[in-house]
């Protein structure tokens, strides 16, 4: 069931209602059943799949949990030096990491046997010429969400940050929590799971605002991503036709960043706007990414939960192995600190990105994503100096707005480029980049020709001024919402009446048009 | 307080543009201290104070303040 379908809305319109009519202490339970239902309206094959996630890491948190009091037990002994409660640590550390990994090993081995075994095969077939027919095995709804979910559930037991939950229904429902299943936010246990299983009260205000959350996501995803989706299918299969080259390639190269946020932070808003009408409040997943200044701010504003996930439990913990600290230590002493320092945390992070590539697709250029994206991350650490030396020579402010600006549209090509690399036909679209040098193709009325006639373009670039005109308000601190709903009855139900109208009418959608599915859902 | 002071010296010496911050309550949310920093800054923290600092304690709170690091030194030497 896609959540930009008419069904979903009657679906969570009934979820909503059940939800506040219910006794409040059957209200995760309200959540678990509409969370089940959701999950089997994609298909029952699937729901073995998650079921196997859930039974195996209740499971194995519970045997984490009876490490942890024991190990307290232990440690409460009286009289205890400080090398004898290390000793008792070290002492449990072994067989916890050992339940770790076999949490890891059942849920991620389970995600890349169902994601990659295909494209083995695939890879297998073609470079000894055999002949091994594919699995084609169905991939379970939200498979890497609720997985890494999990596992980071977990490992948070195992390092005593969360107890485990002895109701296994209670931990199904934060695993399989409906709004969150598709493409996430990938919340973790502490910040979540008390709130899916708290009373919550009807709030028309919290109502008001999670439905206007909602009908913003829509307007992304209906009136920005699917227009640009268009413009985009028609200039890449104009690549490939030999039709389109130099700056509308660069044009296309443009608008794909600014699909996939508006497609990505869309489909949040829908998830968190929904989630704001139960009282749950979830983690945001995005922070006005393409207002960063630098490519390492711009991964801490883009897929937030991804990114915390990655730096938490494979980030972290590679840089503090043992390895990694003595080859920190030696770089150091050979290049000294200030670029010995960030050899190590340099491969962990060229790791980390690995992992993020190989999450969206197993392919080379998901392999230059990694590089290039942990080497712009490490060299900007590694010459911080130089660069702080050469504003000061230029002369240039820091703080100044011209500075902030070339910040930002830098990076914002930066990550054009990164999205460049994954591209389909990477090779003929840089090729085609350089073809030919044509200005006179954005005035020549070439560019409606690509999909979307002259008033659709023009609302397409007025409903991208109107996201990012948002965007800069709301990073000066501006609250909309607040805003809106300080007005008078007039001028704020105005305002509604225009969004849902505009939605209406410049939504593409319906019968005769199949709307694209969530980037972001396939994963 | 003695650990106090040694904090403040190893953020100084890890990055010169500490010596400004060491007031503030936010380096980690107000992206002063990245990732990096903080794994440098911890392998500083435990040949300076033979103490071990774990991925469990590497979390944004432990890290926003001289006053959290200090107390995180503290926790770990136990």
């Amino acid at each position: 069931m896609s959540i930009i379908s008419l069904q979903f809305m009657v679906f969570t319109a009934g979820v909503v209602l059940l939800y506040f009519t219910f006794p409040k202490k059957w209200q995760w339970a309200v959540l678990l059943v509409a969370s089940a239902a959701f999950y089997l309206a994609g298909g029952w094959k699937g729901f073995f799949y998650i079921l196997v996630t859930i039974c195996s890491q209740y499971m194995i948190a519970l045997a984490l949990e009876e490490k942890n009091i024991r190990m307290a037990a232990e440690m409460l002994q009286e009289g205890l030096t400080s090398n004898q409660k290390k000793e008792i640590k070290r002492n449990f550390a072994r067989p916890k990491r050992w339940l770790i990994f076999l949490s890891v090993f059942i849920n991620l081995g389970l995600l890349f046997f169902l994601k990659y075994i295909d494209l083995a095969i695939g890879s297998v077939n073609s470079l000894l010429g055999t002949s091994v027919r594919t699995m084609n095995l169905l991939i379970p709804l939200g498979l890497s969400y609720y997985t890494f979910k999990s596992i980071g559930y977990v490992i948070d037991v195992g390092r005593g940050r969360v107890h485990a939950q002895r109701n296994i229904f209670k931990l199904a429902l934060y695993v399989s929590y409906f709004p969150a299943l598709v493409q996430g936010p990938i919340d973790r246990y502490e910040d979540l799971a008390g709130q899916l299983c708290a009373e919550h009260r009807f709030d028309y205000q919290r109502f008001c605002f999670g439905l206007q959350r909602m009908l913003w996501g829509y307007m992304k995803k209906l009136i920005i991503a699917e227009r640009m989706s268009i413009l985009i299918t028609t200039i890449q299969d104009g690549i490939t036709a030999g039709r389109y080259e130099g700056l509308l390639v660069v044009f296309m190269l443009i608008v794909r960043p600014i699909r996939l946020y508006a497609d990505f932070s869309g489909g949040m808003d829908i998830v968190i706007g929904l989630s704001e009408i139960f009282g749950i409040s979830m983690t945001e997943n995005f922070n006005r990414p393409f207002l960063s200044r630098s490519i390492a701010e711009y991964w801490r504003r883009w897929h937030i939960t991804l990114g915390a996930w990655m730096g938490t439990y494979v980030f972290t913990p590679i840089s503090l192995s043992q390895p990694f600290k003595k080859l920190g230590k030696k770089s150091r002493e050979i290049l000294g600190n200030e670029y010995g320092k960030a050899i190590a945390p340099s491969i962990a992070s060229f790791i980390t990105f690995f992992f993020v590539g190989m999450w969206h697709g197993v392919s080379w250029g998901y392999f230059l994503f990694a590089i290039y994206n942990a080497l712009l991350v490490s060299t900007a650490t590694l010459l911080e100096n130089f660069y702080t030396q050469c504003r000061g020579k230029f002369k240039v402010r820091e703080d100044s707005g011209v500075f902030r600006w070339f910040q930002i549209v830098r990076t914002f090509v930066l990550v054009a480029i990164s999205s460049c690399l994954y591209i389909p036909d990477m090779t003929g679209t840089v090729k085609a980049i350089f073809s030919s040098f044509n200005p006179w193709v954005f005035f020549d009325g070439t560019l409606y020709t690509l999909g979307l006639d002259r008033p659709n373009f023009i609302l397409l670039v007025l409903s991208v001024l109107v996201l990012f005109t948002v965007d800069i308000k709301q990073e000066k601190g501006f609250r909309i919402r607040q805003t809106i709903a300080a007005q008078n009855i007039i001028l704020r139900w105005t305002v509604y009446y225009a969004a849902i109208f505009a939605l209406i009418i410049f939504g593409i959608y319906g019968p005769g048009y199949d709307a694209a599915s969530f980037i972001y859902q396939r994963f | 307080m003695e650990s106090k002071e040694t904090v403040k010296r190893i953020l100084v010496q890890l990055k010169k543009s500490m010596e400004k911050n060491l007031e503030s309550e936010g380096l980690v949310s107000d992206g002063i201290l990245d990732s990096f920093d903080i794994i440098s800054l911890i392998t500083e923290l435990e040949g300076t104070f033979d103490i071990e600092i774990g991925p469990e304690d590497v979390t944004s709170e432990n890290f926003e303040s001289v006053e959290t690091i200090t107390a995180l030194v503290e926790k770990c030497k136990g």
